[in-house]
């Protein structure tokens, strides 16, 4: 039996980019799990410990960067690698997400070859 | 009270004189204002005999009264509208700030599913793609570019105005700068067959924001461009004069009339001959260019003559001081 293919979750509020980056990510090797805000995203990452995350920053309920500081401050989670995504340009806010404990920051517009070789280069580290 | 005399003496009581305002009538019925004074007059075992008035004229000072009163109340009034408008425009201000973030904040989420679907399907994943559908797909791709140039133009000027456009300062080899942005618009020029000639002879190294000055001689370039015939040429020169940078871009191109040369850096200011040939542009670009210049603490400056050409001239100074906006 082959290995089992790396676990990618993915939370984003919008559906179309739920869909560009599951498909680009599933079609690249990934499996891929899907959460429409951070709340469930944070109940996902602790049920399946994903190989790695890719958040919005701005979500409802819980945003990308508050997500990424309580899994990183929950010792279960606290090791999963992490890319924010956001439409925001500004550098503070850049540095607000890697102060989080982000691994990798990817402004919109992002191509999807963009994220996925981004995705390669983080779980390479890991 | 019965009228008559009595009236002004009603109140007048004991030795002190009292003084109260009245309104005379006149017999042909005009009114005149009056102060009156009214003493009680006592004879020498301490009855009273009578009173003596005295009644000034008060007419003028009244009106005084009232013109000064008018006054003040108009000055009032224009003091309350004025800080009215002030609480106003500031809220305006902030709205529009609020707003140009949140647009282009939109804008980004939805450009990149555009984009990225775009992407997907030109790479052929999904299915092959006749010639004609990936000609169409490239030009919804070039447009998304253009909104998306649009949306960053516009975070930049709302980032100007609210006063956060920070620099991030760093050594920048001019001459780097300067080959980048002339390599980046080589397509650009090949399009509208103009020919791009560098010169970054004795370029320094300043201190500035590197991004920010590759955004705006790529600016510069983008325009010289954009209003060059064909067959014409773009000369970007980096060098250095009496200490300072310099930064040159001269073309051969439509050039600007005199009339129009004060308002170029004006924030959606298009000149005549954009709108007429259709050259596209929000009217951004020179303000952006401007605000870079400033925040760097340096001076730009433009020479056209119409049918000849134009040359804009920016001068920086190497050593940074500050780089707030």
């Amino acid at each position: 039996m082959s290995s089992p293919l790396p676990l990618v979750l993915i939370a984003d509020d919008d559906p179309d980019i739920r869909e560009l980056v599951t498909y680009r990510l599933e079609r690249s090797g990934y499996e891929v799990l899907v959460a429409v805000d951070g709340q469930e995203a944070e109940q996902l990452a602790l049920e399946r410990t994903p190989s790695l995350c890719v958040f919005d920053v701005m979500m409802p309920k819980l945003d990308g960067i508050e997500l990424t500081r309580r899994l990183r401050a929950n010792p279960a989670t606290s090791r999963i690698p992490i890319i924010l995504l956001t439409a925001r340009a500004q550098e503070a806010d850049v540095e607000q997400g890697f102060a989080a404990g982000a691994d990798d920051y990817m402004r919109k517009p992002f191509s999807p070859e963009e994220l996925r070789s981004r995705v390669q280069a983080v779980l390479g580290r890991h | 009270m019965e009228p008559g005399f009595g009236v002004f003496v009603a109140s007048t009581r004991g030795d002190a004189p009292e003084t109260r305002e009245w309104t005379y009538v006149r017999k042909d019925g005009t009114r005149l204002p009056v102060e009156l004074t009214v003493t009680a007059m006592t004879d020498p075992e301490g009855r009273s005999c009578g009173f003596i008035g005295i009644a000034w004229d008060i007419s003028e000072r009244k009106r005084a009264e009232a013109e000064r009163e008018r006054m003040l109340q108009a000055e009032r009034d224009a003091a309350r509208a004025l800080a009215e408008q002030n609480v106003r425009l500031q809220e305006l201000d902030a709205i529009k700030s609020e707003l140009v973030s949140v647009v282009s904040h939109e804008l980004r989420t939805p450009l990149t599913s555009i984009r990225g679907f775009v992407d997907i399907l030109r790479g052929g994943e999904p299915g092959p793609l006749t010639e004609e559908q990936d000609h169409f797909l490239g030009i919804v791709d070039r447009n998304v570019d253009r909104l998306l140039r649009v949306v960053s133009d516009l975070l930049f000027v709302a980032r100007v105005d609210s006063g956060t456009l920070i620099l991030e300062v760093a050594p920048v080899d001019l001459a780097q700068v300067a080959r980048e942005v002339i390599e980046a618009a080589q397509p650009l020029a090949r399009n509208h067959a103009v020919t791009l000639e560098l010169d970054a002879a004795g370029a320094p190294t300043i201190e500035g924001d590197g991004d920010r000055l590759n955004q705006l001689l790529d600016n510069l370039v983008a325009n010289a461009v954009k209003f060059t015939p064909a067959g014409g040429r773009v000369r970007v020169r980096a060098g250095a004069e009496n200490g300072t940078a310099v930064l040159e871009v001269a073309d051969s191109g439509i050039g600007i009339p005199s009339e129009e040369q004060g308002h170029l850096f004006e924030r959606f200011y298009r000149a005549a001959s954009a709108t007429e040939r259709a050259i596209p542009g929000t009217g951004l670009g020179l303000t952006i260019v401007k605000a870079i210049v400033e925040a760097h603490r340096g001076e730009i400056s433009v020479e056209s003559e119409p049918g000849r050409g134009t040359t804009f001239h920016v001068e920086l100074p190497v050593e940074h001081e500050d780089g707030r906006s």
